[in-house]
């Protein structure tokens, strides 16, 4: 079910009611849970056994390894849980990875064979709520909190459905407390969070799919052959694209949560309006990046044991970053050049000029653009179907070969999507500085109206076959 | 103060994209557009899972001249057997009949709308996509969704695609106009009728024959004897359903005019369709055997009017009792 659908609209009314309508805190949690698994069912079933394998597991685990009062105990416990964890995500996400890689490597010394069909279905979501069953296993080793004393609690922890699917990657710390005491319906900001599931949506189903998606897709299709001008700007449209795709869906997501009464962290804080890659990846899918940095890059030891030591953890970290968005090797170059890109900042920040206390704002936007130039010189190879692809992308985009035979969009499309491109870009930098969406609330009525009011225009009048969101697939 | 402040927006806002929804209905609708529904592979899923595991379900297959001449609803009124609509625009059929074949849990009788290009091995792959698409995304959550969106698209132009805002400024942008006013009123069984008072026939019918042309002169037919294996794995097909009790009957629609004479002289008849059917091994039905099909005026040379379709269907369904294909048929 996608936040885009009717039939997620029906299932949202639905639960609201049912879970305001309750008077029991418990039974509303309960209510929380079972409509999570709906929710998630409703994809596929099966899938949401193995959901409900993966919190129990965790969870007995999580109490077994507290109640261990053996170090080395604890962290055998610790690997089981990891060891399962990532098996389950290795079996569904990187098997056929694995296969295909094993079966490009014995070709290259020339042994042709034809492996077996795996046929496996990855199930949604899964990196998501692996990650996040992980980090409460790996914080409860570190005697970081208690376990938790109620599966209710943890069930809906690891399967409340606006983030079960794609995020944003919740800690535990942040959610429990919350489980703790209901709020009362009338203390939720519905207004405001109504108008960020409405402004989200907008921005999926309008520019997303229907302004930046048909760019990008005609210059990454096969076979396509764009010139120089218009290579740069598929790659930009897509970069806009995965930005108002997957942002949107951690807007809506906190805004559904907020409904309910629940308060996630942003996720995305105007990721165009960076200055600098590392200023970038804070503002960019901050619940993963933060993740990555808490559970990877300072048990690798961080910028803890000297400069060379800190930049082959941050690389190491990027790259699999890269490797957890898709089992692919486009993924890795992405999340390996992102890691490379930082660790060459850093370097000049330290060596040559600390571009990010530029004060003069056309510095700074000029450093803002030139920081979404980098980006979205990296995610062609995210979006390309192969590496072979995306080099040759690359090198129509910054050595001007160009196959170009017939113009791939009319100067018209070309116009209307540049200038809504530019205008979403602006917007970030303007918003730079603001954090979260509390200044909704700030604002003259009128003003809100008109936000709301073209929002929900967007959403009436954007009918059809809904595409997924992107981090579905992951 | 702040609630009734969004109390205030919300209101607003909603009123005043009500009002631009209604309004811009309103503007197509004087501009002649129709409400249609919009086909997609949900629509194809949700027609399959209808009928899938009824023993006497009866699916058709096709491409265009299948779907825009045969109503399934009438069918099954007529012959009491669940009745799918399974043709998809523009893509021939048998990546769907491989599939049937290779789905235990069907065991109906299917109807194959069929010409010699569609059966041309590289048209084989066409349908796979709606195939996959029922693997591997179909689901409950997808077949609520379609069912809310159908009954809406039946009521209402701006409840398709084409004229989501995004689109509609786009076109605008490129000095390309409204879209294209659609002359086929698909009904949520995935039957289409074609009305061709809205559109400009004979420009259709040039254009028509001339891509027909086009697509002669980029795959010229195969020798018959290549052309003649595809009975093999057809047969195999029709084998794998047979096994479970259930049938295949293939059905050549009918064509006219420049369409038919440019089919005849790149696929001569007796050296391809009769030797297929010489052979024996698939139950066929060719249009050109049937005279009760020869009076029904295809005014594009491909698809008869919609105004045909119910006359259509009842004439097919007496063909197919006529041939014995339908022996449960008298049920209603």
């Amino acid at each position: 079910m996608t936040f885009d659908s009717l039939s997620f609209f029906c299932f949202l009314t639905l639960a609201l009611a049912a879970y305001w309508l309750i008077a029991s805190w418990r039974v509303r949690k309960v209510v929380l849970l079972g409509s999570s698994y709906v929710f998630y069912g409703a994809w596929n079933p099966f899938f949401a056994l193995l959901l409900v394998a993966t919190t129990w597991f965790d969870y007995f685990l999580a109490h077994w390894l507290d109640a261990q009062q053996n170090q080395a105990a604890r962290k055998r416990l610790l690997i089981a849980s990891v060891v399962v964890n990532m098996g389950v995500l290795a079996f569904f996400k990187y098997a056929q990875f694995l296969r295909d890689t094993a079966v490009d490597l014995a070709a290259s010394v020339g042994v042709r064979f034809e492996p077996l069909d795996l046929g496996i279905l990855l199930p949604i979501g899964i990196s998501f709520y692996t990650f996040e069953s992980m980090s409460y296993v790996i914080d409860v080793y570190r005697r970081r909190f208690k376990p938790s004393r109620s599966l209710v609690d943890y069930g809906l922890f690891v399967t409340f459905f606006p983030h079960l699917v794609a995020g944003p990657i919740l800690r535990y710390h942040d959610f429990a407390p919350q489980c703790q005491a209901p709020q009362s319906w009338t203390s939720i900001p519905a207004g405001r969070a109504l108008a960020m599931v409405a402004i989200g949506l907008a921005m999926k189903v309008g520019l997303a799919d229907l302004v930046f998606a048909p760019v990008a897709d005609r210059v990454f299709a096969a076979g396509a052959r764009p010139d120089s001008p218009t290579a740069w700007l598929g790659a930009f449209a897509f970069s806009l694209q995965v930005y108002c795709d997957f942002a949107a869906y951690s807007l809506c997501a906190i805004g559904v949560a907020l409904l309910f009464g629940f308060h996630f962290k942003a996720n995305f804080e105007s990721p165009f309006g960076a200055v600098g890659m590392a200023d970038l990846w804070t503002r960019w899918h901050i619940s993963l990046s933060t993740w990555l940095r808490d559970y990877v890059f300072n048990p690798l030891g961080g910028y803890r044991k000297g400069r060379a030591r800190g930049h082959l953890n941050l690389l190491i970290t990027f790259l699999l970053c890269g490797l957890w968005h898709g089992a692919a090797w486009t993924y890795v170059i992405w999340g390996g050049l992102n890691g490379l890109f930082q660790v060459i900042e850093r370097m000049f920040r330290e060596r040559v000029w600390d571009f990010t206390q530029a004060s003069q704002a056309w510095v700074r936007s000029a450093l803002m653009l030139g920081t979404f130039v980098l980006f979205t010189l990296a995610v062609v190879f995210f979006r390309a179907p192969s590496v072979a692809d995306a080099l040759r992308l690359l090198r129509v985009m910054l050595l001007g070969e160009t196959g170009a035979t017939v113009a791939l969009f009319a100067r018209g499309e070309l116009v209307f999507a540049a200038t809504l491109g530019a205008a979403t870009l602006a917007a970030q930098q303007l918003s730079a500085r603001t954090r979260g969406w509390d200044w909704l609330d700030r604002r003259p009525v009128w003003l809100r109206t008109a936000v709301v009011a073209t929002a929900l225009s967007v959403v009436l009048l954007s009918p059809g076959f809904n595409p997924a969101f992107i981090y579905f697939q992951f | 103060m702040r609630a009734r402040g969004w109390l205030t927006t919300w209101v607003f806002a909603l009123l005043i994209a009500l009002g631009g929804a209604a309004g811009l209905e309103t503007y197509l609708r004087r501009l002649d557009y129709v409400p249609t529904v919009q086909d997609d592979p949900d629509l194809w899923a949700l027609a399959y899972e209808r009928v899938r595991l009824k023993p006497d379900a009866l699916v058709l297959l096709g491409a265009s001249r299948i779907q825009f001449a045969l109503d399934p609803v009438m069918i099954e009124q007529a012959t009491g057997r669940p009745t799918a609509m399974l043709a998809v625009n523009g893509h021939y059929p048998l990546a769907t009949l491989r599939f049937l074949a290779e789905d235990e849990a069907f065991r109906g009788l299917v109807v194959v709308g069929i010409d010699s290009r569609g059966l041309n091995a590289k048209h084989w792959d066409m349908q796979q996509p709606w195939v996959e698409h029922w693997n591997n995304r179909w689901s409950l959550a997808r077949r609520i969704n379609r069912q809310l969106t159908t009954p809406l698209q039946e009521q209402w132009v701006i409840a398709r695609s084409p004229f989501a805002l995004a689109n509609l400024l786009r076109r605008l942008a490129a000095g390309w106009g409204l879209p294209f006013n659609d002359y086929v009123i698909l009904r949520p069984e995935r039957v289409g009728y074609v009305d061709y008072r809205r559109t400009d026939i004979t420009a259709i019918r040039r254009q028509r024959i001339l891509d027909l042309e086009q697509y002669y002169r980029d795959h010229p037919p195969p020798p018959p004897e290549a052309w003649l294996k595809v009975a093999e794995p057809l047969a195999q097909w029709v084998a794998a359903i047979k096994q479970r009790g259930g049938k295949v009957v293939f059905f050549r629609e009918p064509v006219s005019g420049e369409h038919l004479e440019l089919d005849e002289r790149n696929y001569p008849r007796a050296e391809y369709w009769d030797v297929l059917a010489a052979r024996q091994i698939l139950p066929m039905i060719d249009f050109r055997d049937q005279p009760a099909l020869a009076h029904f005026a295809l005014p594009d040379t491909s698809h008869i009017d919609g105004i045909d379709v119910p006359a259509f269907t009842q004439a097919f369904i007496a063909l197919m009792r006529g041939h014995g294909h339908w022996p449960g048929a008298a049920r209603q």
